[in-house]
């Protein structure tokens, strides 16, 4: 959705069969689906143009440094794009590692992420 | 009859503290960054006294300078301190546990740890984040200095490392320098001269992987 939306430069939302269109265009780029943790996460509705390319590559990031930190596929990004600090994530990835170390990459892919995080 | 008493508790929101708890991390970074340990692998020796600060703040036991006190004498302790600390971290460190002691008795007793987590892993990664980007920095001198031995040419240092080589396909994926791990212990003379000589000339620039006993 923010791919399609920062490329066509257009405001993307996916709706139920049957739901009401009640936006014009113009909220922002994405339409947040109506997830009550995912709302919670962006902090609003719409993730707004200033906001967009900083969550597609705080996306990105996260996939990258999902596997590092051992957590369950299935609800990784979302753990890692809501953790409360990014010294969560990195305590996380020390623990999982062999050497008991991060690197340097893991450290410049949270420093991607810290642009999001509340 | 009686009425029923009700209460009704507000949730506390971790964002209104959100400027107490960076200007509290600022504090104890800047003193961290004089404490000798910056790159060892332990949280618990990354931290410091820090970590016994937070610990004992959210009991609400404790007073200010009480808790400075406790800390600078562990800070004393550590033999890499040698007893000494300027007098601006010693304002930081004060400056940080006043506020901290502040702050944990403003906020509800039932947010407490969650106000105290935050501040630990902020500052953790604060700090973990120095001393990684120390070591990177140490591995980019160490390729200049093997770019500049082997006037660029990655097959004549290969040529010359032999086996310990073997994984290395540009000089940009020449590993950290480190004189103490089990790598340098079985390396081939030529790779251990190279790490020796290169810490013979950046010992005064280069940042080195700390033990654990500290």
């Amino acid at each position: 959705m923010l791919i399609l939306g920062l490329s066509l430069d257009c405001s993307v939302a996916i709706l139920n069969s049957g739901d009401a269109i009640t936006f014009e265009g113009g909220e922002g780029v994405v339409r947040v689906p109506r997830v009550p943790a995912l709302r919670d996460l962006v902090g609003d509705e719409w993730v707004g143009l200033d906001r967009a390319e900083k969550w597609l590559k705080a996306i990105g990031a996260a996939s990258l440094i999902a596997q590092a930190t051992g957590l369950p596929e299935r609800s990784n990004l979302y753990q890692i794009l809501s953790a409360p600090t990014p010294g969560h994530i990195l305590r996380r990835i020390e623990q999982q590692s062999e050497s008991g170390a991060a690197s340097y990459i893991h450290i410049r892919h949270l420093e991607t992420l810290k642009e999001v995080m509340r | 009859m009686r009425k029923v008493i009700t209460v009704r508790s507000g949730r506390f929101d971790l964002d209104s503290v959100r400027p107490k708890v960076e200007s509290i991390v600022m504090q104890f970074d800047k003193y961290l960054d004089e404490y000798p340990v910056k790159t060892a692998k332990s949280k618990h020796a990354v931290m410091g006294p820090v970590a016994k600060i937070l610990e004992r703040a959210q009991t609400r036991k404790w007073d200010a300078q009480a808790l400075t006190g406790y800390a600078l004498r562990v800070h004393e302790m550590n033999p890499k301190a040698r007893g000494y600390l300027s007098p601006a971290a010693r304002q930081a460190l004060e400056e940080g546990t006043a506020q901290l002691v502040t702050l944990c008795r403003e906020v509800p007793v039932t947010a407490v740890a969650k106000v105290v987590e935050r501040i630990d892993y902020s500052l953790y990664y604060a700090r973990r984040k120095k001393g990684i980007e120390w070591l990177e920095n140490t591995r980019q001198m160490f390729i200049r200095f093997l770019q500049d031995k082997y006037n660029g040419n990655l097959a004549a240092l290969t040529r010359s490392w032999g086996k310990d080589a073997k994984d290395i396909g540009t000089f940009d994926e020449i590993r950290y320098p480190s004189n103490k791990s089990e790598s340098y212990k079985k390396a081939g003379i030529a790779k251990k001269s190279d790490i020796d000589q290169f810490w013979k000339q950046y010992a005064d620039q280069a940042a080195e992987e700390e033990d654990e006993n500290v």
